[in-house]
């Protein structure tokens, strides 16, 4: 009797699986003062925290689904800010300095398409290159020093809750309330990149040239996809993706200021992997992505509810997301198995 | 044609990339009056005397400063100076080292990764004959003059100062810059100290002096902690944004905050009630002050082995009412001034450490 087997995907399971482990160990474990304070404050908090880091993530997702690799994550957004911030000093207009994040973010990914594709230069030397070029350019621009930035808009756009934006104002006791507590606009900008991602990942033509050229690149050329505008393409979503991230974080901070590279790029790299994103390429959705983005501040945020030693959390974060890439590899192992079986 | 112009491209990339890596900071030397050689001893004869400093990377805002006001002593003290970043590195703040005692510098300044590595460069510079300035740490060698902070006495007079301003209620917290750097070890220090003594409930986050991280660990600590009265960041550059999460948090009017540095926006802050106080060091008397110090050593003169940069404490007058006359705090080894001093000192250094003050 034949019976049809549906084997269980749990590759694609992966970061679900890590964010239940996660949430069972805080929720069970997590000491009596955190669980005291925690609340509706905490996960807005989480969600406002990991909203940069996404937007990041999200490039890096692109960049990765070809195969390729982006060192200027980090201080390419130290970089977008500070001409941001600078475009903000001359024009008192905060338009004007989303505009020009945005726009540096955009030029800056132009750049390494461009000298990745039509030069040859592999993009592990062109982006670490660009990545010094960055550091460099980002003292630059308003010479090493910090400008404050305080206005209405800005801190709408660096932390302010759905319900500032939309004016509203709910009554005491509304259940509404805790809900656009949570979602902040940091959030919603999150939302909408992915929203993007998603559509021209999976919607448009461009979406599946990206998918092939990752997955077999001879076979894409074969196939008369157009390698050079596919991953200069990604590389430019990438620079906006720095761009938007850095007026956000801008914005948080109330300050412009290029020292905000940080682990950003580890962070981004991290959160395409631990979502299931392959570092060869072809493999990864937006929606992996997201979730290792929320590994990714679940895990920074349980170091702090546990109370770990400050010098320990890189370290257990590292060791974290090489659990999670066993696992990975387990299932996937189990998944080729379970194919040959079937 | 095409792969030679990859290849070519490959290679100026990749030397672009350790050129960048190098983080040289702009040279700011200026060319030499005369064409004299400079003698073996290291000194020159007619010449401007060199001095090469290695700071620990020109990236934060407060070293930018530094090296604005550095450049501004070695133009009035007539020297050379050349700036070097050592990127957070110790084998790279080595060979920076060894580099300057090879080309013969003057006197080396250094702001050390690590004071116990660099103790055997700096004693080898010392043999030489070249005069070294240990900048904002202790290295304890025969061959330097260490010129520091009163770090760990302002942050515990801060501390105890904080504590008394939240009626000696609820949880302190402490945002602190990286541990291993000298500065923000002796200002925990000072703040350790001062909590066991007076048994106050505290917690600690870094910053990595990083304004970004300083502002989620502030959220994450007013999070965590309901009663938490009052922060102390010991760095303004971090306070800023500490601020800001306090303030996204609608907790201005019970969380308190302490700053450190005596950059011109925390004095506005305190004087516009925003921070408790701030202490000028000043990033830019800090550099001018430096390089006034290394002068003393090339123009001969004894110096003690720990000199001590003149510190203020910034509060408002209603402030130092309250130390003196509510809190009765011991005030006798400490300088206090107001924001408006605060803000004309930072950038009045000439007039406080130029030649002939």
């Amino acid at each position: 009797m034949n019976q049809t087997k549906h084997a269980v995907d749990w590759q694609r399971m992966t970061p679900g699986v890590a964010i239940l482990v996660l949430v069972t160990v805080i929720v069970v474990c997590i000491p009596d003062t955190w669980r005291q304070g925690a609340g509706v404050q905490t996960i807005s908090n989480m969600f406002l925290q990991m909203s940069s880091l996404g937007v990041i993530a999200m490039g890096a997702l692109m960049v990765t689904l070809t195969g390729g690799i982006d060192f200027t994550a980090g201080w390419g957004t130290a970089l977008a800010g500070v001409v941001g911030g600078y475009a903000y000093l001359l024009t008192e207009n905060l338009f004007v300095m989303v505009m020009a994040s945005v726009l540096t973010g955009f030029l800056l990914g132009l750049c390494n398409g461009l000298v990745i594709t039509r030069l040859g230069i592999n993009p592990f030397v062109t982006t670490l290159a660009m990545m010094s070029a960055c550091q460099g350019l980002s003292q630059m621009v308003l010479e090493g020093k910090y400008v404050m930035l305080d206005t209405r808009a800005s801190r709408l756009i660096g932390g302010g809750t759905l319900n500032e934006l939309l004016g509203i104002t709910y009554s005491a006791g509304n259940p509404l309330t805790w809900l656009t507590q949570i979602i902040s606009v940091p959030l919603l900008i999150l939302a909408l990149v992915a929203v993007v991602g998603f559509v021209l990942l999976n919607k448009t033509r461009a979406g599946i040239h990206i998918y092939a050229v990752g997955g077999k690149e001879e076979a894409a050329k074969y196939a008369g996809i157009s390698i050079k505008n596919t991953k200069l393409l990604v590389y430019c979503f990438a620079g906006v993706c720095y761009g938007v991230a850095s007026v956000i974080i801008m914005c948080r901070i109330a300050q412009i200021t290029p020292t905000v590279s940080g682990t950003l790029l580890l962070d981004a790299i991290a959160a395409t992997v631990i979502g299931g994103t392959s570092v060869a390429g072809g493999k990864g959705t937006v929606g992996g992505t997201v979730l290792g983005t929320i590994v990714i501040q679940l895990l920074a945020s349980a170091l702090i509810f546990f109370g770990m030693p400050d010098t320990l959390p890189q370290a257990v974060m590292g060791l974290a997301i090489l659990v999670v890439l066993l696992l990975d590899s387990f299932f996937a192992k189990k998944q080729r198995s379970s194919h040959r079986i079937s | 044609m095409k792969k030679m112009l990859s290849v070519l491209l490959s290679a100026i990339l990749t030397m672009s990339l350790f050129a960048a890596c190098s983080q040289a900071a702009p040279d700011t030397s200026t060319p030499a009056e005369s064409t004299s050689t400079v003698a073996n001893t290291g000194e020159s004869t007619g010449a401007k005397k060199r001095i090469g400093v290695a700071m620990i990377n020109v990236t934060q805002p407060f070293f930018v400063d530094m090296i604005e006001a550095g450049n501004d002593a070695a133009e009035d003290y007539n020297v050379e100076i050349d700036w070097k970043s050592c990127e957070d590195s110790l084998d790279k703040q080595i060979s920076v080292l060894e580099n300057f005692i090879e080309a013969d510098y003057d006197c080396i300044m250094v702001d050390a990764v690590d004071t116990v590595g660099i103790a055997s460069t700096i004693e080898k510079a010392g043999k030489a004959g070249i005069p070294v300035v240990t900048m904002g740490q202790l290295v304890d060698t025969d061959y330097n003059v260490s010129t520091i902070y009163s770090d760990y006495l302002y942050a515990s007079f801060i501390t105890e100062m904080l504590w008394n301003a939240t009626g000696q209620e609820g949880t302190l917290a402490l945002i602190y810059g990286t541990k291993g750097n000298f500065t923000s070890d002796e200002r925990q220090r000072g703040w350790e100290d001062v909590c066991g003594k007076l048994n106050i409930n505290n917690v600690q986050k870094p910053s990595n002096f990083n304004p970004d991280e300083g502002y989620k660990a502030a959220q994450n600590l007013l999070s965590a902690n309901k009663d938490l009265s009052g922060i102390f960041s010991v760095s303004d550059a971090v306070t800023a944004s500490v601020y800001k999460a306090v303030s996204d948090a609608q907790r201005e009017g019970n969380v308190i905050i302490a700053s450190n540095d005596g950059n011109i926006d925390a004095s506005q802050a305190v004087k516009d009630g925003k921070y408790l106080c701030t202490v000028l060091m000043g990033a830019k008397r800090v550099g001018y002050w430096n390089v006034k110090v290394a002068t003393q050593l090339l123009n001969g003169e004894q110096l003690d082995p720990v000199l001590y940069l003149p510190e203020h404490l910034i509060v408002t007058d209603e402030t130092k009412e309250k130390i003196t006359n509510e809190w009765k705090l011991d005030t006798s080894a400490i300088s206090i001034i107001s924001p408006d001093d605060g803000i004309r000192l930072y950038d009045d250094y000439r007039s406080e450490f130029g030649p002939g003050q």
